[in-house]
């Protein structure tokens, strides 16, 4: 297996970060760094099994989800929700621009 | 603070009445400590609560649980009121519609009496990581009431409150109520419904209650329980009467499995003897104690540090700045409005476990993490299948050790995570467990639980409860309270 704990360094620290869609600190850093290589040492403890005959487990009792019947049960609530937003008008989600103008 | 039993008889006999009650909770908040065990109070709802509470038992309508107060940890969505799950991201949202779990206890007559504090999204081993500051130990304030579900077990603890409600994804709340000196009932994985509980993570989050006595988890998961359309893994079975058999003595040839290897690699020398004194106690009682072995658990703590992470990675997405929650100022782009709002409204645990869960569903981590956690968890969950094959229940500690110094593991996260070693395999399988007091150390409390298979909450909380008649942890309280 490749070791993530023998080339963790800043560069996969911050594309990790990207994944997760949080800005880092760069002072803190070398503290992720440090904090990360721990919990991988932790969590490879289970890499040396031989799970290949084992099916994996997604959730505690596998039988297949609820599903009811498509009958209409509530209206929607827009305006209830869209009060929720820190900026948002009569209709939309209202966010930066996302689509750039051609030059 | 009596138990919900005691309080139930003395609101039925006239006693005083459920709005009396309400405000004599609040007038002793207002004059004593409240070991920070509260992010919001909400007498106006309580208040009205309880007068129709009281209109009720006026009129010989009242149910089990007409009247009592209850505290809801602040992940349970309460409409109208803001529910923050202990964070900046979410400190002034206010849920359009209530938890399922909120929605049943106040259709039951109980009275909310206000949101508890907790760990961040409820990721924390000792209410250290909560965004309204630590919640106190009771028995010592300058020690962690254990975590997530901190301020729910502080203040059945401190009597502030004779119940709470919490949620257990990987011990939650069985590992507070250890270091708190009360009884916490994790049900099985889809006994009670989801819908409205902020995830952490789907696959393993439970929620259940805390309170003094497990005749009051009883009385509490009856109402709680329940098959719900509005969570797709709520389970279609039905719930039995929980208090039907608590008083009959445990059944003839009754076996209790300890699991003698693992308890001793993990568990502090100095508390030994008060766990083994647990074990007599069942034998007493008329239970057969056999050892017995899971092989895997050991490798529970690595599985959950995997699983939970990557599950929380996926559910915490959807906290954006802008649909709902935090969001900054001035963001030029939608990655910077995303970027920014999330760095600013989540708090340092829960970005470090949403790293972690990114990795191991990123490219390089999804096979040799993600996926053969997921194997491992079934090895887990098989162990315990073979086991209750040969046993009715198993015993094991709820804890490592005594409440530690608040401050003593933020440095050291993994000696935190360690603090879950005894409860999280059982998340992982998806079972049922209570825990109860069983003594102290330090002055401070230890507690035990015992596990059950799939849907034995009835059997378990009849063995907490003919444990609790031969032993007096339970009604044991701490000065200050």
């Amino acid at each position: 297996m490749n070791s993530m704990s023998a080339d963790l360094n800043q560069d996969r620290i911050l594309h990790i970060a990207k994944l997760s869609r949080l800005q880092l600190d760069p002072e803190k850093i070398p503290l992720y760094e440090k904090r990360f290589s721990d919990i991988l040492k932790l969590i490879q403890k289970i890499s040396a099994l031989d799970t290949q005959k084992i099916k994996p487990m997604k959730h505690p009792f596998e039988t297949p989800g609820f599903l009811r019947e498509d009958e209409i049960s509530e209206t929607p609530q827009k305006e209830v929700y869209l009060k929720l937003s820190a900026h948002s008008d009569e209709d939309f989600f209202i966010v930066p621009k996302v689509i750039e103008e051609q030059g | 603070m009596e138990t919900l039993k005691n309080l139930r008889i003395a609101l039925d006999t006239g006693q005083f009445s459920s709005e009396e009650l309400v405000r004599q909770i609040y007038s002793q908040l207002d004059k004593g400590p409240d070991y920070n065990a509260f992010i919001s109070l909400t007498p106006e709802l309580a208040l009205a609560q309880a007068r129709a509470a009281d209109q009720r038992i006026a009129n010989k309508t009242q149910g089990l649980l007409t009247g009592l107060p209850i505290g809801h940890k602040d992940l349970f969505c309460t409409q109208g009121i803001r529910t923050t799950c202990a964070s900046k991201m979410l400190e002034n949202f206010i849920s359009p519609y209530n938890a399922t779990l909120v929605e049943k206890l106040a259709q039951a007559g109980m009275c909310t009496i206000g949101k508890m504090n907790m760990d961040e999204f409820a990721m924390g081993s000792f209410n250290e990581y909560s965004y309204f500051g630590p919640v106190n130990n009771p028995w010592d304030s300058k020690r962690a009431p254990g975590g997530s579900s901190g301020g729910s077990a502080a203040a059945v603890a401190g009597g502030l409150i004779p119940a709470t409600t919490g949620t257990d994804t990987g011990g939650s709340i069985r590992q507070p109520a250890a270091l708190c000196g009360i009884t916490g009932l994790k049900p099985t994985y889809g006994r009670v419904s989801r819908f409205g509980m902020i995830a952490f993570a789907s696959s393993l989050d439970c929620g259940g209650p805390l309170a003094r006595t497990a005749e009051d988890c009883a009385m509490l998961l009856q109402e709680m329980a329940g098959f719900d359309p509005r969570d797709s893994t709520s389970i279609q079975k039905d719930v039995p009467n929980y208090l039907l058999h608590l008083d009959h003595e445990l059944p003839k040839g009754l076996k209790i499995g300890r699991i003698p290897a693992f308890q001793n690699r993990h568990l502090s020398q100095h508390i030994q003897g008060q766990f083994d004194q647990v074990f007599r106690q069942f034998e007493h009682l008329g239970a057969e104690i056999i050892d017995i072995e899971l092989p895997h658990l050991d490798l529970g703590l690595s599985v959950y540090y995997i699983l939970a992470p990557a599950e929380a990675s996926s559910n915490l997405a959807r906290f954006d700045g802008i649909r709902y929650g935090h969001r900054v100022k001035n963001a030029k782009t939608l990655e910077e409005l995303y970027e920014r709002s999330r760095q600013e409204g989540f708090g340092e645990e829960v970005q470090r476990r949403i790293m972690i869960g990114s990795f191991v569903l990123s490219s390089q981590g999804y096979d040799a993490y993600y996926l053969q956690a997921q194997k491992v968890r079934r090895l887990i969950a098989e162990d315990f299948a073979k086991a209750f094959k040969q046993v009715d229940a198993i015993i094991c500690p709820s804890a490592p050790d005594i409440a530690p110094p608040i401050g003593e593991s933020k440095d050291d996260p993994i000696k935190a995570y360690l603090s879950d070693i005894f409860t999280l395999p059982i998340n992982l399988a998806g079972l049922p467990s209570l825990a109860l007091p069983c003594g102290f150390h330090q002055g401070l409390p230890l507690g035990f639980q015992i596990i059950g298979n799939a849907f034995d909450e009835k059997k378990l909380l009849q063995l907490g409860h003919q444990y609790q008649q031969v032993t007096d942890f339970h009604l044991a309280r701490p000065k200050e309270s």
